[in-house]
């Protein structure tokens, strides 16, 4: 499918939108206060990587596929191009990574073995970037998880905000949340609400 | 040794009876005064005295457990049930272990404590409540085009957490006549609709149609790639659960469609299914709800707009059918579209990826312009598929209907190798009874009456017979339709029966209708096709 971020007045080019979009400032973030920042990355492809009961099998196949490393419970992987690997449950995993290799990546789903799955969720998930000293507290009103304690880098974690179901992990002092597009209004409403009291 | 006044009850249990009570007297002051937790018989003037109120269980109870030889607590409690109910123990318990005390005549911190579970302490409903969040109380979740729906003037209807747009008014327009308009264009000539919000499931694995043949009462084995075919799912007694269009992708690849309420328990129930009875099946399901934006054209000039959006598609009859899908570039943007139709009309939908699905509303929006396309909401939806005789789950079907029961024995296999869910149940002879409620169509002998949904329909003693599922006013038809569940319905066609209504004004009214088919429109299926 056509992945671009162009407005298609311009260029005739089918525009590529977020619902996100009629959310954000001037300068693009949702939220844009002192110690916080909170802005959406669009640039990024979401597989579901379906797996079977044979671990070693798996593992073989991702590695000939994707070249990355399933992770163990809870925890996110690293490959080349700056792609990752999520523990999402036993059987499932995601993979994140750089809009530009979505097409390469489907292209693989022929490499891999009997028992095993690759589904395209790009569109299903918005991700969301926080950074600044406040995010935890920011967070914390809306999340049943503790994430000043449990929440290492190198970890996954699913949750809920509210009662919109979320994923949380932690990059470089950064936090991202991957959110259901058709939650994002919702989300941001209580983002804003808590970045009020922050 | 003297015994105290509890244990002179527990001697006198059984001997108590309600005419010997005595009026309360002073006495009752002292014992309100002090410390003790038993308040004997005789001065409540009560023949049961309760101490857990959630398990009803009174201070004989307590010392009736006594009595039969239980002395420490959690037997006590085991056999009186009291502390079983939601609070945990933390208040009836106790009054019990108090009272416990006093018939054992010991002190009450011999006797200990059962286990307390959360909450320790009482918490205000306040607390449990939470502050007030207004907005925020329950999810509201959009489709990526709903901005475009703002910009359309639509009203919304909630459905299953999602906006979906109910009808869009043009000015001074109130709901009748702006469904009218919305119908009247798709029947004439070209509507619109968001159909984005309807569950998606993909379905992957070498089992993938084994796995739908389980789960839908129809065959599936013989559904060849690129195509589409309607499904009916029931539960394990035989009672119809979701229904929907699942499209095959390839041999081992589905996309399923759900009801938009029924998208998050169906996707529970195929993982539930596949998690404990079917592990063996090399199945996967993933929830792509969200992932695709679905746009459905509907009308007559529907193939005439497909022609004039998508160049990479052959979309005349007899190349693209009626249930078939094809890959194609619309507007630029891939897509999947589907010719099925909710409302007899030719219809496609566009599936594409969310992100572009309000780029494509808009598209389609300019280029419809030379058919008056015409977007339109649920409740024109509803009138639509009503006029065909469509089911809606959840709304002519209550959770006790079956296949049978809504006329659609023709969708029930017979020759599946694994047989499927729900199939037992309907031999089971209750369920092939001629006296079910049975799906049927009314029309009201005043055509200009629209009946209330849920009125019922009576018999000659007044007694309900049925009731109406589904009422509208038929623009098309120029006439009300009501489709209803009938006692012995199927049997019923063409006999008059009163359906009872209130009306204002008028109070009380018995409106006599004549039992139909619930097919009013277009009862041969032409109109699928289009024009030509």
């Amino acid at each position: 499918m056509v992945m671009n971020n162009q407005t298609e007045a311009q260029n005739n080019m089918p525009e590529f939108r977020s619902t996100f979009n009629s959310l954000v400032d001037e300068e693009g973030y949702l939220i844009n206060q002192e110690n916080l920042n909170c802005r959406e990355i669009t640039d990024k492809c979401l597989l579901v990587l379906r797996t079977s009961k044979d671990s070693k099998k798996n593992n073989k196949a991702a590695k000939e596929a994707f070249n990355i490393k399933l992770p163990d419970s809870l925890s996110v992987t690293s490959g080349e191009n700056d792609s990752k690997c999520f523990w999402i449950s036993p059987d499932e995993f995601w993979l994140l990574h750089n809009a530009e290799y979505k097409a390469s990546l489907l292209s693989k789903i022929e490499l891999l073995p009997e028992g095993m799955s690759m589904t395209d969720n790009s569109a299903a998930y918005g991700i969301l970037e926080f950074t600044g000293l406040s995010t935890d507290n920011l967070l914390a009103r809306w999340m049943s998880y503790d994430l000043s304690g449990s929440l290492k880098e190198g970890k996954v974690i699913s949750t809920t905000f509210g009662q919109a179901p979320v994923f949380v992990y932690r990059e470089n002092k950064k936090l991202l949340m991957m959110i259901r597009h058709s939650f994002s209004h919702y989300v941001v409403g209580l983002l804003k609400d808590s970045a009020k009291r922050v | 040794m003297q015994k105290n006044k509890a244990q002179l009850t527990l001697v006198a249990l059984g001997e108590i009876k309600k005419s010997a009570q005595v009026s309360m007297g002073e006495n009752y002051l002292d014992y309100y005064n002090s410390s003790q937790f038993f308040m004997p018989i005789e001065i409540l003037n009560r023949p049961k005295v309760f101490i857990d109120m959630q398990n009803d269980v009174t201070t004989l109870d307590v010392a009736l457990a006594i009595r039969e030889g239980y002395r420490s607590i959690e037997h006590i409690k085991r056999y009186t049930a009291m502390g079983f109910g939601t609070d945990q123990g933390k208040t009836g318990n106790i009054n019990g272990i108090a009272v416990a005390a006093e018939f054992l005549d010991v002190p009450l911190s011999e006797v200990g404590t059962t286990t307390f579970r959360p909450a320790y302490t009482g918490v205000d409903f306040g607390a449990m409540a939470g502050r007030e969040v207004g907005g925020f109380f329950d999810p509201q979740r959009y489709t990526t085009i709903h901005d475009s729906h703002l910009e359309h003037g639509a009203e919304f209807e909630v459905v299953g957490q999602w906006y979906r747009p109910w009808y869009y008014p043009k000015s001074g327009e109130n709901i009748h006549q702006a469904v009218n308009r919305e119908c009247l264009a798709v029947r004439t000539s070209l509507g619109m609709m968001d159909a984005s919000t309807l569950g998606k499931i993909d379905v992957q694995g070498k089992d993938a149609r084994e796995f739908l043949s389980r789960v839908y009462t129809n065959a599936w084995v013989k559904l060849a790639p690129g195509s589409c075919r309607y499904g009916l799912m029931c539960n394990e007694k035989g009672m119809i659960i979701d229904d929907g269009v699942s499209t095959c992708i390839n041999d081992n690849h589905f996309i399923m469609t759900t009801t938009t309420g029924g998208a998050a328990s169906v996707y529970s129930t195929l993982e539930m299914w596949l998690q404990t009875e079917w592990s063996d099946l090399d199945v996967h399901l993933s929830s792509v709800t969200d992932q695709f934006a679905t746009v459905a054209v509907v009308g007559p000039n529907a193939r005439n707009l497909m022609k004039a959006l998508c160049q990479d598609v052959d979309f005349e009859r007899d190349n693209f059918k009626f249930m078939q899908w094809r890959p194609g570039t619309v507007c630029g943007v891939q897509a999947r579209i589907m010719r099925i139709s909710f409302s007899g009309e030719l219809a496609y939908e566009i599936n594409i990826e969310a992100n572009y699905g309000r780029y494509i509303w808009n598209e389609i929006a300019l280029a419809g312009k030379q058919w008056n396309i015409t977007p339109y909401g649920t409740e024109s939806m509803h009138v639509l598929r009503a006029e065909k005789g469509y089911i809606i789950v959840g709304q002519d079907t209550d959770g006790s209907m079956t296949p049978m029961d809504v006329n659609m024995n023709w969708i029930l296999a017979k020759k599946k190798l694994f047989s499927y869910i729900g199939r037992r149940s309907f031999s089971i002879s209750a369920l092939n009874s001629n006296d079910r409620f049975q799906l049927v169509g009314l029309l009201t002998k005043d055509a200009d009456v629209v009946l209330p949904e849920g009125s019922h329909i009576i018999n000659n003693k007044g007694s309900s017979i049925g009731y109406v599922t589904s009422s509208y006013f038929s623009p098309i038809l120029r006439r009300s339709i009501a489709m209803a569940q009938l006692k012995g319905g199927l049997s019923k066609m063409t006999e008059t029966v009163l359906v009872k209504i209130v009306q204002e004004k008028q109070g009380l009214k018995e409106i006599p209708c004549e039992v139909s088919s619930s097919v009013f429109y277009d009862t041969e299926g032409e109109k699928v096709d289009g024009n030509e």
